[in-house]
């Protein structure tokens, strides 16, 4: 312990951070008596030339032939800083890779070139006649300039002559194509912007000031109260589920539902009007019957077990509950596969409830005594079609696609 | 906007009547009921129907359906549940003949996928006012295969080994290579524990031989003729088990 308490506190230690200029200087300093200072390292600035030797090599005027090469090949792997026309780009969202990216994309017309690093494949089937019509648009401003910044740091002006037969597809310009011309373009993602939920409540209340302005103010406020008693039951569940919701999250939520269950029963009343006019013209119902696409239904899988309604069931009224759709089908198979081939399945079916739009636009669905809630599901933008697979004839039937999904949900509270 | 409002005065005097129909629940009293559409459900029946989902193909484009509407070719393997599809494409367009013919003449897109049972799911139609649901069996997605890429592969292996064994300088030696590896690869199955259930059923799959199936299109003779068979309901009502009071059984 006296060891202890005769060692002083350190000023040595501390002489590097606070006391040297003070206290410490002296004994520390270097034989010549002057201060340590901390001296910054300088580096002698290199001349023009070891800059330029060092700087990457741009390839200043490349031959016409090449030409290609180098936007189509170059822009897709180096990206914008490759491109060497980056004043086209001004304005554009540029896309890193795909046909379209790096700016332009230039095509050949003429068949037969052996150039098989560009992107886009025109070589091998030809121009389309819609770009050749690019290509005759292009011909008086085929004299392009384009400024990059060189290693100097100076401006460089670059000068291109093009091709006569190459076309330029300028980002920054809008082309109209037809639809048909177009079929086998790219498919861009969409995008989707976010926005903080501070903000959407900003939007959301000068939508609505606009919207009271507006002629259609009563229109608005009239559907908003009738919409209001389904939206106030449905937020009430999710307000007991899951009390973190803030309320911004909580009334985005809700202009969800409303909006799901709008556009449900706008799909199901649309759909009835449209039948009813078919039914007035006579001529061509079928037809019009035929196009029509499907909806994919998500039930609960134990709801729609059924007791067989035909004299067969009869015998076995003791065990009603098995007496699924499971039951029914082996009841067929122990039979024999030949019997099941010789009389076809015996088809069963009938109503089993109803499907309700009420007044607030929600949609229900009362099947047997049960009531389902009907929702929106989510919107897929993959082709789905329902697809009927005969495997005794080997063939398969397209019967339609798939519009949109419909949840059913049993509703457990009162 | 007064068509609008218009039409909730013209509905209320209907829900007094529709709410009446339903007995009257809680809900109703709140939310009165202003349209019905009767359910028709058929469990069983001769059709087995399958959601086939294209992964690569945008709904929202009419050359997807168009696509769709022209596949040339169908190959099932039902005991595995795989279905194969091939779709031309346009070679008049945008189509590499070089690649094609490196790759021994690809001229579709094979499409492929293994189906997987379907429990409560249902298509839904909408037929003169009635709600007709159909169980669909399976669904599956069809995803591109890229199998001409491993017959490449497959070829070139192939050729490389049979130059090898027939020009290379030590032949002889190889060939006695290749049979000990052979050897051993039997001492070691003989011990090896069964496969496993994925590669069982890959096992299963491989050895199942594809058949070919024909492949109609939305509005052949053939697809309008199944549907028509599918949408006739009998008009009598079907029992179901499931009541309210079980609730709880419905969310197994």
């Amino acid at each position: 312990m006296s060891g202890f308490s005769n060692i002083t506190p350190s000023k040595d230690r501390l002489n590097s951070i606070s006391r040297r200029p003070a206290s410490v200087s002296g004994a520390n300093s270097p034989a010549n008596g002057k201060p340590l200072k901390f001296r910054p390292k300088v580096v002698a600035r290199r001349t023009k030339e070891e800059r330029d030797a060092d700087a990457p090599v741009t390839i200043s005027e490349p031959s016409a032939s090449d030409s290609n090469k180098q936007r189509g090949g170059a822009s897709v792997r180096g990206g914008v800083r490759g491109s060497r026309r980056r004043g086209g780009l001004a304005g554009t969202h540029v896309v890193s890779a795909g046909p379209l990216s790096g700016g332009f994309v230039s095509i050949k017309s003429g068949n037969g070139s052996t150039n098989s690093s560009s992107f886009v494949k025109s070589e091998s089937s030809g121009t389309p006649d819609y770009l050749k019509q690019l290509i005759s648009k292009n011909k008086e401003g085929s004299r392009s300039r384009s400024v990059s910044v060189g290693p100097g740091g100076e401006e460089e002006e670059e000068e291109f002559i093009e091709d006569e037969g190459t076309a330029l597809i300028d980002m920054n310009k809008e082309y109209e194509l037809e639809e048909s011309e177009t079929l086998l373009f790219p498919v861009r993602a969409p995008r989707h912007e976010h926005v903080e939920y501070s903000e959407a409540a900003a939007n959301d209340a000068v939508e609505k000031s606009e919207t009271n302005e507006s002629e259609t103010a009563s229109e608005v406020e009239s559907r908003s109260a009738s919409l209001q008693p389904q939206g106030s039951i449905a937020i009430d569940q999710i307000a007991d589920e899951e009390e973190s919701l803030n309320p911004l999250q909580f009334k985005e939520e809700q202009d969800r539902l409303l909006d799901d269950s709008e556009k449900l029963s706008k799909l199901f009343t649309s759909r009835i009007k449209i039948k009813t006019e078919q039914d007035v013209d006579m001529d061509h119902p079928p037809k019009l019957d035929i196009r029509e696409d499907f909806l994919f239904f998500q039930l609960p899988k134990s709801l729609l077990r059924y007791q067989q309604p035909t004299e067969e069931t009869t015998g076995q009224d003791d065990n009603d509950n098995d007496n699924d759709m499971a039951i029914v089908e082996d009841e067929e198979n122990p039979a024999g596969l030949e019997e099941v081939k010789k009389e076809p399945v015996k088809e069963v079916s009938g109503r089993v409830g109803k499907l309700r739009v009420h007044k607030s636009g929600k949609v229900t669905m009362k099947i047997g005594d049960v009531i389902l809630d009907v929702t929106r599901g989510g919107a897929s933008t993959l082709v789905q079609e329902i697809v009927n697979v005969d495997h005794e004839k080997k063939q398969l039937h397209n019967l339609g696609f798939v519009q949109e999904k419909v949840i059913a949900t049993p509703r457990l509270y009162p | 906007m007064s068509l609008f409002v218009s039409d909730d005065e013209i509905d209320e005097p209907m829900e007094g009547v529709t709410g009446s129909m339903d007995g009257g629940y809680i809900d109703d009293l709140d939310d009165p009921v202003v349209e019905e559409i009767p359910i028709s459900f058929k469990p069983i029946s001769e059709a087995e129907l399958y959601l086939l989902q294209f992964p690569n193909k945008a709904a929202n484009s009419a050359y997807a359906k168009h696509e769709i509407a022209n596949i040339s070719d169908a190959k099932v393997k039902s005991q595995s549940g795989i279905i194969e599809v091939e779709i031309p494409v346009d070679k008049s367009r945008f189509f590499d003949q070089e690649k094609s013919e490196k790759w021994f003449n690809v001229e579709a897109q094979t499409l492929s996928g293994v189906s997987s049972d379907a429990q409560g799911y249902c298509a839904g139609q909408l037929v003169n006012g009635e709600l007709c649901l159909f169980p669909l069996a399976k669904t599956m997605q069809l995803r591109p295969s890229f199998k001409y890429v491993d017959a490449l592969r497959a070829f070139r292996n192939e050729s490389a080994r049979a130059t090898d064994l027939h020009h290379g300088p030590d032949a002889r030696d190889k060939k006695k290579d290749v049979q000990v590896v052979q050897m051993s690869m039997k001492t070691v199955g003989d011990n090896a524990p069964r496969l496993g259930g994925a590669l069982q059923s890959k096992k299963r799959e491989e050895e199942e031989r594809y058949e070919s199936y024909e492949f109609r299109a939305q509005h052949d003779e053939a697809s309008v003729s199944v549907l028509k068979s599918l949408r006739q309901m009998s008009d009598s009502e079907l029992r179901l088990e499931t009541r309210a009071d079980n609730l709880g059984g419905l969310l197994e």
